[in-house]
């Protein structure tokens, strides 16, 4: 317990990336692992369920100091957490001896076993805890009473400290800690092994996440190796059919099946192992519904069947990540997309409609993007297809380890036809002070985007509109209402809290009609709040291609995918 | 005996101010910080100690009259005479004897040992007049001695990894006790901002024992502070200033860090406990030391510390003033 407190010291009192994984690295590397196992679950956000309420707590201190409620309640207004302020409180219960069982014993042989307990016993048991106990522990194992013990690192801040203490690929120990297990010490051995494991055939691959193209368009390579696929708007989902199970997983490694039944069930006739990419996508009659109305499934615990009525709810396939149990995703895009095709052929063989397969506009990327953005005004009009997904085609000879994930989000005032920023700008602001320092994720999309020119909507050109038709023809066919991009760019800017990535068209490649890409800025992430936060993250806001180094490692990295000599497509 | 008015605590028998807001006649100053000596005031008369602090406060021109610590003297119909508070260098309580018995007002204190500062006294009394900026049970200081260990260990593992200790700290009295307690466990000359050096020098100039210092802020550009401890008040926090300490730990010393959530919201590395004024048990010990039946809490928590007292059986109550306690730099 004591090492583990002083774990949770050293983390709490550093606002840097870094220092904490260091911290994490060092007791990991010393730790016996039973306790080590413990701390990765307490680490990785995950809880005991409420043992003991937070009322019990409090009357506890109580007792223990002769206060009166009314005073503890005029402290809590202070401190603004239960179990730090009767921790703060019981300062004046000395500590009588001192005792350090190690963490696994308190979880397994105090702590649990209070849920058997009644009250009485339960207030026996740990006021005669605490008196062996300093002030940080006391906190420490109030929180984990109440099932709120929070530690300002993220999974993968854990998975890369586990990777540095075991000497594995951060891939290899993200992967083991997804998913259901359960803290011991032969877990935690395993989640270390160098041998490969694969006790757990519900786990989903790494999930391929869009990341800011860094460098000029160039970086792309040839545009013949792109496709150009729709990114749907819902929830980024891995489909686990293996044995005689089907797992659902989020991209936030958290498994849904049991909130989209019907997925599931369409899935048990895929062929035994066999893993889809895509997303789940609130639909009905072949068009999507709003994103709010997926959230009401992604909300809800209950009554799931009544909304299984009302929502119902498509997989949208973006790509086929195992096959027949074999990991295909070295293969080239174009095979596996083949496979794809056969594998969820349109019929109710799988389900139905259930299962989709997304598409893929088929005129190539060097045809010039006017045509497809256009398309996008048909596209929205189901409100959720704003989003366009561009892939790269396995190229030979190509390093494709970093492929690009674009997604295109518009933002606009329909009114007008004005990009109107703020409101974007506002959610990723929200979105990035969320994640600052709790390092808990908050599945909230949207976090990184593409600013397009709304080109669709103000400029109504024939959908055959030729190819070759060149830049000349396109500007002048801006109307005066239509923003131009300088115009985005510049309201961008003004927006402090942004890091702006500015991109050439990677679809046009017109420096005429660039691409900004958003994200919250990094410098947020290190600074957690407050004013002098703000004051520094206005002064590490940084535009265009000269971010200097330390803020560009913090820009988040995408997983690659393993991409081994592909074919020719 | 002490009347409210929109100047500060009035004594119309003594026609006197404590630590009046807005300019007065006469002005009784416990000790020197902005939120109790306000400039303006025709006359101020303090404790000896505190005249040097004083006058750098307001000037050479203002009239500034001393007493030592204990000496009685008479303003119309009340005796009064100042008593060390330990808050900071000069600080004091006020004694006022007059026809409604004797009441004390305490200023700022703290019953912790300071090297700059005298030790308190209690002074006996029939009403007392406290201060409660941490008035409320979670608020218990350690040992001086294990905080300011604690400092000098998170400065070298900030030497360790090359990196500037900066320390955020009350201009007055905080940074002088850190460097001088800090002198009892090292002899490396420490580094402060400019605003700091004045008060320094003053408190150098009244015998107290601290760390050699270094000004900060005019070291030739380009000078690496790695591995150093630079003292700074809050509102540098933030400033281009900052910019010349490199690769920095910050920490912020006061008792407001008790609580983790206050300084996680500001987002210090580190929050050091270390408090002039007087924690919950102190506040305790000390009203009950004075033996007073009446007991005025001002400042910070005063309600709930009123509230408790009156629990407890005595006569109790709050009064308005404009102290601020700990400065949180907001």
């Amino acid at each position: 317990m004591i090492r583990f407190a002083r774990l949770f010291d050293e983390i709490d009192q550093t606002t840097s990336t870094n220092a904490k994984v260091s911290a994490m690295t060092r007791y990991f590397a010393s730790a016996p692992p039973a306790d080590a196992a413990w701390a990765v679950f307490f680490l990785t956000g995950r809880r005991l369920k409420r043992l003991v309420p937070s009322a019990s707590i409090r009357d506890w201190a109580l007792s223990a100091t002769g206060l009166e409620p009314w005073i503890l309640n005029e402290c809590y207004a202070v401190v603004g957490d239960g179990a730090e302020t009767a921790a703060l409180m019981l300062d004046q219960v000395p500590r009588e001896h001192t005792e350090d069982l190690p963490l696994a014993q308190w979880v397994e042989q105090r702590i649990l076993p209070l849920r058997q307990m009644d009250a009485p016993a339960q207030q026996a048991r740990v006021t005669s805890w605490w008196r062996s106990l300093d002030r940080l522990q006391r906190f420490i194992l109030l929180k984990l009473l109440t099932g709120e013990l929070r530690v300002g690192v993220s999974q993968t801040l854990v998975s890369r400290a586990l990777a540095q203490a075991a000497g594995l690929p951060v891939t290899s120990i993200a992967a083991r800690l997804m998913g259901e297990w359960t803290p011991h010490a032969a877990w935690y051995a395993s989640l270390l092994s160098q041998a490969p494991t694969d006790e757990d055939r519900s786990r989903p691959y790494p999930f391929f996440l869009a990341s800011p193209l860094e460098g000029g368009i160039e970086a792309l390579g040839d545009p013949a190796a792109w496709v150009v696929e729709w990114k749907w708007d819902g929830i980024r989902a891995q489909l686990v059919r293996r044995g005689d199970a089907v797992h659902l997983w989020s991209r936030g490694e958290e498994l849904i099946t049991h909130r989209f039944p019907e997925i599931a069930a369409a899935a048990t006739r895929l062929p035994d192992g066999t893993v889809l990419d895509g997303e789940v996508l609130a639909f009905r009659e072949d068009r999507p519904l709003p994103f709010a109305s997926l959230q009401q499934r992604i909300g809800r615990q209950k009554q799931v069947a009544q909304l299984v009525r009302t929502v119902p709810v498509v997989f949208m396939t973006y790509d086929l990540l195992e096959d027949h149990g074999e990991d295909i995703r070295a293969k080239p895009l174009a095979e596996r997309r083949a496979l794809m095709e056969i594998r969820l052929k349109p019929d109710t063989t799988y389900g139905g409609s259930r299962l989709r397969l997304v598409e893929v506009e088929d005129r190539p990327l060097h045809n010039r993007c006017g045509p497809h953005l256009r398309t996008t005004g048909q596209r929205t009009a189901g409100q959720s297809a704003d989003r366009l997904h561009l892939r790269r085609v396995a190229r030979r000879g190509a390093r494709a380890l970093c492929q690009g994930v674009f997604r295109a989000v518009e933002r606009r005032n329909r009114r007008n036809g004005q990009v109107d920023p703020a409101p974007h700008a506002r959610a990723l602001r929200s979105c990035a002070s969320r994640r600052a320092g709790t390092g808990i994720r908050t599945g909230v999309r949207g976090h990184r985007a593409l600013l397009t020119t709304p080109v669709g909507d103000c400029c109504p050109v024939p959908a055959n509109a030729a190819v070759a038709e060149g830049q000349e023809a396109r500007r002048g066919r801006y109307p005066g209402n239509c923003p131009r991009p300088p115009d985005i760019e510049s309201a961008i800017a003004r927006s402090s809290d942004l890091a702006i990535f500015r991109l050439p068209d990677p679809i046009s490649r017109s420096p005429d009609h660039p691409i900004l890409m958003v994200s919250p800025n990094p410098g947020i992430r290190k600074a957690p709040s407050g004013s002098d936060a703000a004051a520094q993250a206005r002064r590490s806001a940084v535009t265009g291609s000269a971010m200097p180094s330390s803020v560009r490692q913090n820009v988040p990295k995408c997983i690659p995918m393993l991409v081994r000599a592909p074919t020719s497509r | 005996m002490l009347s409210e008015t929109p100047a500060g605590v009035y004594c119309s028998a003594g026609g006197f101010y404590i630590d009046p807001w807005l300019p007065v006649e006469h002005a009784l100053i416990t000790h020197a910080h902005g939120d109790h000596a306000r400039p303006g005031s025709a006359a101020y008369l303090c404790a000896d100690a505190s005249v040097a602090l004083l006058r750098r406060r307001f000037g050479a021109d203002a009239l500034i009259e001393s007493l030592p610590y204990g000496r009685r003297i008479t303003r119309g119909a009340i005796t009064v005479s100042f008593h060390p508070a330990g808050h900071v260098l000069g600080s004091a309580q006020v004694r006022l004897e007059g026809p409604d018995g004797v009441w004390v007002l305490s200023g700022d204190y703290k019953r912790d040992d300071d090297p700059t500062c005298a030790a308190f006294e209690p002074v006996p009394c029939d009403t007392f007049i406290t201060e409660s900026t941490f008035g409320l049970p979670i608020y218990r200081w350690d040992p001086s001695s294990a905080v300011i260990a604690d400092i000098l260990q998170w400065w070298d593992s900030n030497r360790d990894a090359g990196k500037s200790s900066v320390l955020f700290c009350y201009t007055i009295g905080k940074a002088q006790r850190l460097l001088a307690e800090l002198a009892r466990v090292t002899d490396r000359p420490a580094h402060a901002h400019g605003m700091m050096l004045p008060m320094i020098e003053a408190y150098r100039e009244a015998g107290v024992t601290m760390l050699p210092v270094r000004p900060a802020t005019e070291q030739p550009r380009g000078t690496s502070f790695a591995g150093e401890l630079v003292l700074a008040p809050l509102s540098a926090r933030g400033t281009p200033w900052m910019r010349r300490l490199g690769n920095l730990s910050d920490a912020f010393a006061s008792g407001l860090m008790r609580v983790r959530g206050v300084r996680r919201q500001r987002s210090f590395d580190r929050g050091f406990v270390l408090s002039d004024h007087a924690d919950w048990p102190a506040l305790l010990r000390t009203i009950e030391e004075t033996g007073a039946r009446r007991v005025l809490a001002t400042h910070g928590h005063a309600e709930p510390l009123a509230r408790f007292l009156g629990e407890q059986g005595l006569q109790s109550g709050t009064i308005r003033t404009a102290w601020e306690g700990e400065p949180s730099g907001d």
